[in-house]
């Protein structure tokens, strides 16, 4: 019979990996013995997810964003034109070097005045709002050339609004769905 | 005549101590009472079951999305664990397989495949699994971590202390777990024990009841190792006051009933119990130790019978190869308990597997080959009552006296692990040595 007492624990095992591991969200109590590891980082949406390599990806979730541009920067531009070979500049101006060399420090910006958005067609990188198309905005910026009209088919993501309409009120968020 | 009337009154003694019940009983019924209740369960069953027809109907208005795929897959994991259900964990695999096939090389589903595969013990395809997350990198402390969990499966105590030992984070609940892990297969209660406790204080701290309960439930089991029944049996309540549907505990006590209490009539209420509202085949194999006890052997027959037509089911793959090995050496079909020690020693070439094959062939009448497996792969290398008790038995059959004294002897330590009839053999044993 002792063995399945083992078994029990390899069990609960799995599920403790599964749990503490799933649980990101649960609000967690502050307490003095306490101690928290850096898991994840992400200021832009995708940025992280496909321009950092599966290897690299704990280095860069670690790196403080500081340190982020000197470190990955040149990966990033390799990425960049393995993923888009004719690159030359895209439709804000920016060549290779100087675009990766942003989108490396994965921070988002936020203007304190004037209007918060991803882009509009005139204010870049001011922030954020829910209803950006974020998505469609990078692969434009990735893939659209000077004019914002090379390689059609990679240029948008084709979902133009969350598939439920946001709150007025806080948490502005959709209600779950 | 002196000597054989010490002789005499201490094998009284000792037999007093194994056979008459102790005066105190430490499971007191008006305490778990409430949680044999099937309403807790329930409660949690329905809310997954919600949650998974909600991503059932997502994924049918869109099949094939891997996102729905993943957490259904995930869902699909907790069902099996909450219900018993081994449909429900082919069904998580199936969702995974699917995911893998067309995103090859997420770290994250390679790592869920491998936590199934741990727990369906299929311990090589795991290996693979966790092996190509490693080679991926991203995420290194987790695949670090299962790959550990692999190692100490496979008897690979040296990979898992290099592999815990490139992480070594003694703030972390998931690293410490397995350096609990680690510190019991190297024979160090008192330091697995130590883990536990400051994982239990980690997992208050974060103030997680599912963690605090889960890291409680095993402590509890481990107090029962170092033979602390009372203390086990308080934090098996401990647990349950945080889980009411944790059946992990309401198992630790009913065995706190049998084992130390010797009230298999509330032992066997407890378990019968768990077998209504969870139906694994091993509540059988209790029942069948309890009727063993109770010098039942219709009863004890028809509880292994169960066991073993249950846990042979083509369902639960290589789940209960071990106890099936067992029964079968002990149940006059040693050939074929032989076949699947050596099944098992590829699965898992772990020292306990070594142990099953030495006893099956201990039981074929092959002491001589017994002997040999035993010293090549069991002896020193673990120190599992059970793998204990029974090279202790295969050395006494070979002459070997003091040998199997100290190995007896030291079974006889972990008797309440062990249970009370399997502690009783021990003492006919040393009786006779």
């Amino acid at each position: 019979m002792k063995n399945s007492l083992k078994t029990g624990i390899l069990a609960f095992m799995a599920i403790a990996i599964a749990f503490t591991s799933c649980n990101d969200d649960d609000p967690i109590a502050p307490a003095d013995n306490s101690r928290y590891m850096q898991e994840d980082q992400m200021g832009r949406p995708a940025i992280n997810t496909v321009f950092v390599d599966a290897a690299e990806k704990d280095k860069f979730n670690t790196t403080t964003p500081s340190q982020q541009g000197p470190s990955f920067a040149d990966k990033f531009q390799s990425k960049l034109l393995a993923l888009n070979p004719g690159y030359t500049n895209n439709a804000l101006g920016l060549d290779a070097e100087t675009f990766t060399g942003i989108l490396a420090t994965d921070v988002l910006t936020v203007s304190t005045e004037g209007k918060t958005t991803f882009f509009d067609g005139t204010n870049v990188l001011t922030g954020r709002a829910l209803a950006d198309d974020v998505i469609s905005v990078e692969l434009l910026l990735i893939f659209g050339g000077p004019e914002g009209a090379a390689n059609p088919g990679l240029t948008d993501d084709n979902v133009d609004a969350n598939d439920k309409a946001f709150l007025n009120v806080f948490p502005y968020l959709a209600t779950p769905h | 005549m002196k000597n054989t009337v010490f002789i005499l009154v201490s094998a009284l003694i000792i037999m007093a101590s194994v056979f008459i019940a102790p005066q105190y009983q430490v499971a007191q019924k008006t305490s778990y009472e409430h949680y044999l209740s099937p309403d807790h369960l329930r409660k949690s069953r329905q809310e997954l079951a919600s949650r998974i027809a909600f991503w059932e109907q997502k994924l049918q208005a869109a099949p094939g999305n891997f996102v729905y795929q993943k957490k259904l897959a995930g869902l699909y994991a907790a069902g099996f664990k909450l219900t018993g259900d081994i449909t429900q964990l082919h069904r998580s695999d199936s969702l995974l397989l699917a995911v893998n096939a067309r995103l090859p090389g997420r770290v994250g589903v390679l790592q869920s495949l491998t936590a199934n595969a741990i727990t369906r013990h299929a311990f090589r395809e795991a290996e693979g699994y966790i092996r190509k997350a490693c080679d991926i990198g991203e995420d290194r402390f987790t695949s670090s971590l299962m790959l550990a969990d692999v190692a100490l499966e496979r008897g690979n105590l040296l990979e898992a202390s290099l592999l815990l030992d490139g992480i070594a984070s003694g703030s972390h609940f998931d690293y410490l777990i397995r350096e609990v892990k680690l510190h019991d297969q190297s024979d160090e209660l008192d330091k697995a024990v130590r883990s536990m406790e400051k994982a239990a204080g980690l997992a208050r701290a974060s103030g997680t009841s599912s963690a605090i309960n889960w890291a409680l439930s095993n402590l509890a089991d481990m107090y029962g190792h170092q033979g602390k029944v009372k203390k086990a049996y308080e934090t098996y309540l401990q647990a349950l006051r945080l889980d009411p549907a944790d059946l992990h505990s309401l198992r630790g006590i009913a065995w706190i009933a049998f084992s130390h209490d010797r009230n298999t009539e509330e032992a066997k209420r407890i378990v019968r119990f768990l077998q209504s509202i969870h139906p694994m085949p091993d509540y059988d194999l209790f029942l069948a130790e309890i009727a063993a006890y109770e010098q039942d052997t219709a009863t004890e027959r028809m509880h292994k019978e169960q066991f073993l037509r249950k846990a042979s089911a083509q369902a639960y793959g290589n789940m209960y190869k071990s106890y099936v090995c067992q029964l079968k050496s002990e149940g006059g079909e040693a050939a074929e308990a032989l076949e699947i020690a050596a099944e098992e020693i590829g699965e898992r070439p772990h020292p306990m597997s070594y142990h099953l094959l030495a006893w099956a062939a201990f039981r074929h009448g092959s002491p001589q080959r017994a002997l040999d497996i035993l010293e090549q792969h069991v002896i020193g290398q673990t120190g599992e009552p059970e793998a204990l008790y029974h090279a202790g038995v295969i050395l006494k059959e070979a002459g070997r006296k003091e040998a199997a004294r100290a190995h007896l002897l030291a079974a006889r330590e972990a008797s309440f692990e062990l249970g009370p009839v399997v502690a009783a053999e021990i003492q006919g044993h040393l009786e006779q040595l």
